[in-house]
């Protein structure tokens, strides 16, 4: 047993001695060769390779033709494409290649090789790394922990490691028994931010899902606005996805609205991702290791919302040594430091970034107001904060300790006074956040089985108050005052505990399952005031006065999720994950739903080409009541509950894409979602919520419907990538009482997008990107024109619900980004400019009166981010 | 100090946003009119019509010379109807029940105010009338506060069988000293069913919304003694009517100016020279003790 394992080590020491030197099958060749017998083009390539290929004819389809071409591909490649269709491939022996038969899968004999994958350098677990055998027919990723587990045959064999930015690591090994292998991948080159895939064939291996897999680096050479590279901007971009104008109103995907994506930090649901109405996410690209996004196909392990998953992993922290980042942006500053507390066997990270533009903010509006014979001021600002500690315990267990937490507060005094007396004061305050902790345990059992247990809290609050009070003199000495005050308050907290296992019993199944139990408390409450809730009007009244009017709707429930899914290989490029999602949920007042959530998701493919098939049964236990449809916080999180029934979706994808060789991509996707039981504000003017009354009455329930088309064409090797998408989407939504029953489109859907992007590599030290996106405007409702007398009042009507778009939406932004490279570290200098030909987007419009006193009313439209230089730069050591 | 104030000014022109106007125009150069007729079978039938106002400044005003304009009532599909006669003194058109008095079940049209975008008149049936069948009332209480009696009641209206699924009422609640009751709550219904009016009495149903005919609700008044009965205003109503005074009360509950989410405009009259709502009522009224 002993020298059993000692010659299986033997074997896998020579292999990676051998790949650290050239191998003979890397030889990179130009070759063509039109209806060529393959003893011949063996000859050739041999002569031109400089390397013996070794055969025997007599063993081989000598006669058989070829047609071949290709330009610096390399030895071993060429080989395979040749050779596998007559069931040959090669082995190495010393400095020669020797042709052999392939030898059948032999799953009887076969053993498991597992470990973690890591970063050489930094010691970062790498999430969705590839594992897979030279010929791409069978292969697995490392989980959400870096952790994999591969059963290999027991002969030799080449197995990949491959990860976005890094370089791809090659084994050969033979081994006799299950084998424990840690993996470190070098990053590729010391700008890994610069993506240049110069060996595409050994990268790609398709997922089952609609899936995306971004890397930090992908994200960081992304498109800037002020100086702020940004996950979900970058998200955005992508086919399927649209937003409200320069990212206002979070994400929208495939005609979904943005309560409907299930956003994870850490595995933790984040409730609110939006800076400065979604312009900024809360995710700080220096604390992000890399996110998976799902847009259909969705795995069984995720559930409780309707459209889209974005799973997001922060850094673990540099096991190795002390390092970090500091960076300045056109807004904002940020800091990270991570290292080891005990090298490679603990580390830490702590990432801050805050915006300083409230320093001039405050000083601007000081400036506008007095010009304005105005008095007061405005600001805002926002931070958010990451921190996270791990431990290794032993060698197979880790700790980790997790922190986020995200603020923005915006405030806006102003007040006019004409001698002593006070004419108007309007007060505005907003503030909002997040904060979310979390304890995990991951473990691994055996070779092929790997547990997660975790407990979180993650809660978010939000507050937004507005005071208006105005006076005028009615008499001589009479005078009068006019007050009204609304405050929305929203207050989300959860907690859970989840229990995750990854088995691979086999090289065909690929296991998840596990159970959660979730307790969820949400406290909102909107409280509409005048001076008839108070007697006599008072500048005195302040929010604390209008919060002990009526207590808050606290609705608590909880929830119970049981789910489990089954990657399933059943042969060449043929793969199906199917799973089963059961949750139940209990409302304060004892009320049960339950739902099974099937999902299957099928990949047909070889290397080149593939197709794929989806179908996910979803279900939300929450909505989102959006009353002016800017996204903005005054959005407000309720329960489902004794009358707000859950809200579910089907999602229906199907696709094509095909792969060639030297690095471009094209297919296309159609998909079709419906929504059944999602829920709106009602028409008009909000309602009231708090406990002394049943408010959900007052929430209309609707369906909706999504479909779309799209198209992508891409580049992903060499100095210069490109991205060109283009979708084609509608979607539309039906409330009984919006829009006197009719179908109307849903606001946030645009009918066509096109988003182009190139990233060119000018040099080792510096690249060069643009944008370019154009989409139709966002749906809105236009009013006729026409004022009519309603109960009295004169009101401008109507008549359509989103009869109209506003202005086609596009912008182009470029940026150049430089690299220097020092002893202690590395600087980057990024300039830019957002939106560079100064295109008003607008995101919202309303109907006012003109200011010439002629009683005449227009339409404005607000955009909000003009021609924008955007800089910034960082230090990293 | 100066030279602060332009680079605060620089900044905030690269970053605070920009306004652009979209032109509104009416869409005729005529006036176009405004145009509300709710009929209630048996009673005087009023319509109550404006000159519209728009964006260019023009106001609104009511129809004040009767020889330019001719309105008038059909029924079924004649092309001939009852004309309104004008009254100067309250700016209203009439027909009055003596000359002529629409009937339940039957249609009618509007006439004279323009051809319908949509190409046909707009036309609609009287209902019929119901009555509800009882009261049940599950509870009742009576407090006293600074000499006012205030009664609350929590109780079952239950409707008779066999009432068509599109049907929509309009309930107001009275009591006996003909003051009306608040609905100060539903009881366990999906809340589309129900709309609280927020520019006059009463609430709607859509019975469509309605998986039972039994409507639960909670009701309080105030007056100088406890009170012993509660009558019920019970109209079955046009869906013209229910969708244009679900309108009037979301506008009355503060329209916005945000176009994210207006009131849309319940209308079923919509030619190419007016605006508004025909509708029609049918009532029954049922009064229960209170014991």
């Amino acid at each position: 047993m002993v020298r059993s394992y000692f010659i299986a080590v033997f074997i896998f020491t020579y292999s990676a001695l051998c790949h650290s030197q050239t191998r003979p099958d890397e030889t990179l060749i130009n070759y063509t060769a039109y209806h060529k017998p393959l003893r011949i083009v063996l000859k050739d390539l041999s002569k031109i390779s400089d390397v013996n290929i070794i055969y025997s004819e007599s063993r081989i389809p000598a006669d058989s033709l070829i047609n071949i071409s290709v330009m610096k591909e390399k030895l071993g490649d060429v080989l395979h494409l040749i050779l596998k269709v007559h069931s040959l491939t090669y082995e190495i022996v010393g400095d020669q290649l020797v042709l052999a038969r392939r030898p059948k899968d032999n799953q009887g004999n076969s053993k498991t090789i597992y470990g973690y994958i890591r970063d050489k350098i930094s010691g970062e677990l790498l999430v969705g790394a590839n594992v897979f055998v030279t010929n791409g027919s069978r292969g697995t990723n490392s989980n959400e922990y870096g952790f994999y587990s591969f059963k290999i045959n027991q002969k030799l064999e080449r197995i990949h490691f491959s990860y976005l930015g890094y370089k791809s690591e090659i084994l050969e090994m033979y081994i006799q028994k299950d084998t424990f292998i840690n993996i470190y991948l070098q990053p590729d080159g010391l700008l890994n931010e610069i993506i240049v895939l110069d060996d595409l064939l050994e990268e790609e291996y398709e997922n089952t899902a609609s899936q995306q897999n971004l890397h930090i680096d992908k994200i960081l050479s992304s498109n800037h606005l002020a100086g702020e590279a940004d996950l979900f901007r970058y998200l955005g971009g992508l086919a399927g996805v649209s937003t409200g104008a320069d990212g206002i109103g979070g994400l929208n995907v495939r005609g979904g609205s943005s309560d409907q994506n299930l956003v994870l930090l850490d595995g933790v649901p984040v409730y609110n991702t939006g800076h400065a109405m979604g312009i900024f996410s809360i995710f700080n690209s220096s604390a992000i290791k890399s996110a998976s996004f799902y847009k259909g196909g969705i795995p069984a392990r995720y559930s409780g919302r309707l459209s889209s998953v974005i799973d997001v992993h922060t850094k673990d922290g540099n096991f190795n040594k002390f390092g970090g980042e500091v960076s300045l942006s056109t807004i904002a500053a940020k800091a990270t430091l991570e290292g080891p507390i005990v090298k490679n066997k603990s580390s830490y990270i702590v990432s801050f970034r805050r915006t300083f533009i409230d320093v001039w903010i405050k000083e601007i509006t000081k400036f506008q107001n007095r010009d304005r014979q105005r008095q007061g001021l405005a600001n805002y600002y926002f931070q958010d904060f990451n921190a996270k500690l791990n431990f290794n315990i032993g060698k197979k267990t880790r700790l980790l300790l997790y922190t986020f937490q995200s603020k923005d507060d915006f405030f806006n005094n102003s007040s006019s006074i004409n001698g002593d007396i006070l004419q108007e004061k309007n007060d505005q305050n907003l503030n909002w956040g997040n904060k979310i902790y979390s304890l995990r345990l991951n473990s691994q059992l055996d070779k092929s089985l790997f547990s997660r247990t975790s407990a979180y809290q993650t809660s978010y609050n939000f507050e937004s108050y507005r005071k208006n009070l105005s006076t005028f003199e009615d008499d001589p000495g009479g005078v009068e005052t006019f007050f009204d005050a609304s405050l929305y308050e929203t207050a989300v907290n959860e907690i859970g505990i989840k229990q995750d296992f990854d088995w691979l019993p086999n090289n065909k199944h690929t296991l998840k399952f596990g159970l959660g139990f979730i307790k969820r408390n949400f406290d909102p409450r909107v409280t509409n005031v005048s001076q008839d809730d108070f007697g006599s009007p008072s500048e005195l009244i302040d929010v604390n006065a209008i919060k002990g009017l009526n207590p808050k709707a606290s609705v608590s429930g909880s929830e119970w999720n049981v789910y489990v899914e089954d990657e399933i290989s059943l042969g060449e490029g043929l793969r199906i994950n199917g799973g089963l999602n059961f949750a139940t949920i209990l409302t304060q007042n004892k009320k049960q739903y339950t739902s099974l959530q099937p999902r299957l998701a099928l990949l047909a493919g070889g290397e080149n080409l593939y197709f794929k098939f989806g179908i996910s049964k979803m279900q939300q236990y929450l909505h989102l009541l959006t009353n002016n449809g800017l996204g903005l916080p005054t959005d407000i999180f309720v329960p489902t509950n004794d009358v707000l029934p859950p809200q579910r979706s089907w999602i229906f994808n199907t696709s094509f894409g095909y792969r060639t060789n030297d690095g471009y991509r094209f297919g296309m996707e159609v998909y079709y979602k419906r929504l059944d039981d999602i829920s709106s504000f009602k028409e008009g003017g909000g309602i009231d919520i708090n406990q002394n009354i049943n408010w959900e009455n007052g929430v209309p329930i609707g369906t909706g419907n999504a479909y779309g088309l799209e198209t992508f064409f891409e580049k992903v090797t060499g100095k210069t990538l490109f991205s060109l998408n283009y979708s084609y989407s509608l979607s539309d939504r039906t409330f009984p009482n919006i829009n006197n029953g009719q179908t109307f489109p849903f606001g946030f859907n645009r009918d066509h997008n096109v988003k182009f992007s190139v990233t060119y590599r000018l040099s080792q030290f510096s690249e060069f990107l643009v944008n370019w996106s154009y989409s139709s405007g966002n749906y809105y409702s236009q009013p006729s024109g026409i004022s009519v007398p309603i109960s009295g009042q004169p009101v401008f009507v109507y008549l359509e619900k989103n009869n109209a778009t506003f202005p086609d939406f596009h912008r182009l932004d470029f940026g150049f980004s430089f690299y220097n490279v020092y002893k202690w570290g590395r600087a980057k200098f990024f300039l830019g400019l957002y939106n560079a030909y100064n295109r008003n987007n607008p995101f919202y419009s309303e109907l006012v009166r003109t200011n010439n006193n002629t009683g005449k009313y227009e339409l404005r439209n607000y955009s909000l981010l003009p021609l924008l230089p955007t800089i910034s730069y960082s230090i990293s050591f | 100090m100066g030279i602060l104030k332009y680079i605060y000014f620089f900044f905030a022109l690269l970053l605070l946003g920009c306004v652009d106007i979209t032109p509104l125009t009416s869409d005729s150069s005529s006036d176009k009119m405004f145009v509300l007729c709710e009929m209630e079978a048996g009673k005087k039938i009023i319509a109550n019509i404006y000159y519209a106002g728009d964006v260019t400044g023009k106001k609104i005003r009511q129809v004040d010379n009767q020889d330019l304009l001719s309105f008038s009532l059909a029924e079924g599909d004649k092309d001939w109807g009852y004309a309104f006669e004008y009254h100067r003194r309250d700016s209203l058109f009439y027909i009055e029940p003596d000359k002529f008095q629409i009937k339940e079940g039957l249609f009618y049209r509007f006439l004279g105010i323009g051809q319908n975008v949509k190409g046909v008149d707009p036309k609609i049936q009287i209902p019929i009338s119901v009555i509800p069948d009882t009261f049940l009332i599950n509870e009742h209480k009576v407090s006293y506060d600074g000499g006012m009696a205030n009664t609350i009641l929590t109780g079952v209206l239950v409707l008779p069988k066999g009432i068509s699924k599109s049907s929509f009422f309009y309930i107001v609640p009275r009591s006996e000293s003909d003051l009306t009751w608040i609905l100060t709550d539903f009881q366990n219904f999906n809340g589309q069913a129900f709309h609280k009016l927020a520019h006059k009495e009463g609430f709607l149903i859509d019975y469509a919304m309605l998986n039972t005919n039994e409507i639960k609700m909670n009701l309080s008044i105030k007056e100088n003694e406890a009170t012993s009965k509660i009558a019920f205003d019970f109209y079955n109503v046009t869906e013209s009517f229910y969708r244009y005074n679900v309108y009037a009360s979301n506008v009355f509950s503060g329209g916005s100016t945000i176009t994210a989410n207006p009131p849309i405009a319940g209308f079923n009259v919509q030619t190419d020279k007016a605006f508004g709502s025909f509708s029609a009522l049918t009532k029954t009224s049922k009064t229960y003790i209170i014991k």
